[in-house]
């Protein structure tokens, strides 16, 4: 009598992509997801903020994150206001809005979210002054990642833990 | 497609305890799209900033997630805060197999006076996620 072990070399498959491709996949989830909770948290420090409510739907606007996706480095992402590429919706609308004659100004979109974030001095074009932009917006990026701490850790490791039982059970 | 504004509005007026402080009618109640349509407080400002659709770990899953910031403003501390209890219990208790609306924060601020201006204005604004399919 004899019995016949099968399914190496599915095993071997398996142990193998756990090995190479699981542990790049599951960094870039759990960037991901820490990302989306400084994103949320932004939002949230710039709701707080004493701008206007059309200024803080520019900010809210111009969130973004991005994975930087470099070889050898599969987990390392970046958050904050004017990150990642302007979706061709918002992009529409700033040209509109920096077409439109009747409106003063070009508007706030992610190309110049610097100016109510940091400020400006007292500026002129060659026709016209353009007057001086307060920093409104100033330390809102620093307080969303004081104020997210834990909560960011904790949404990296459970996304992680998710995504290394699906690849295990798959 | 789901018009978000017109979703979360119809909940919203359909919600005794808000269309008591902003009024029944939809053509009159103070809930708003836009900024510069506000005339009279207490009142509702909805603003969806952005659809992006949703993937999960299998893949395409057909959802698209929605950012939304719901303002309730009022000429005082207390109007404000009554109109957001009320807000959050009305888009709280909404439950479709559809749409998901999940709380992300609350915060709430004080607008200034502008130049000139005696007004003084409280606003606590609500972020939400909105996960939709398209039906």
């Amino acid at each position: 009598m004899a019995s016949v072990l099968d399914g190496l070399d599915a095993l071997l498959a398996k142990l193998e992509r756990l090995q190479n491709s699981t542990p790049k996949k599951a960094a870039k989830a759990g960037v991901v997801a820490g990302l989306t909770v400084l994103s949320k948290n932004l939002r949230q420090a710039i709701n707080s903020s004493s701008a206007s409510p059309a200024m803080k739907r520019a900010a809210r606007l111009a969130v973004g994150k991005r994975l930087l996706l470099k070889e050898g480095m599969p987990g390392v992402g970046k958050f904050g206001l004017g990150v990642g590429k302007q979706s061709k919706r918002k992009k529409e609308k700033a040209v509109k809005r920096s077409a439109d004659k009747s409106q003063r100004g070009v508007g706030i979109s992610a190309a110049n979210i610097h100016w109510p974030t940091m400020g400006t001095d007292e500026r002129e074009t060659s026709e016209h002054r353009t007057g001086k932009m307060p920093a409104v917006l100033a330390g809102v990026v620093e307080n969303a990642v004081s104020s997210s701490g834990s909560e960011v850790l904790e949404a990296i490791r459970s996304k992680i833990t998710k995504v290394l039982a699906a690849d295990a059970a798959h | 497609m789901i018009n978000l504004y017109e979703l979360l509005s119809g909940i919203l007026l359909a919600a005794p305890a808000v269309n008591t402080l902003v009024g029944s009618d939809p053509k009159t109640a103070k809930i708003w799209n836009s900024w510069e349509r506000v005339n009279a407080y207490p009142c509702i400002v909805i603003e969806v900033d952005s659809d992006d659709e949703n993937n999960d770990l299998s893949g395409y899953s057909g959802m698209t997630s929605s950012k939304v910031a719901v303002t309730c403003r009022g000429n005082s501390d207390s109007d404000s805060f009554a109109l957001w209890i009320a807000v959050r219990a009305a888009l709280g208790s909404y439950a479709s197999n559809d749409v998901d609306i999940i709380l992300d924060s609350t915060s709430h601020s004080a607008t200034p006076k502008g130049e000139g201006s005696t007004a003084h204005w409280y606003d606590r604004i609500g972020d939400y996620t909105i996960l939709w399919k398209a039906v």
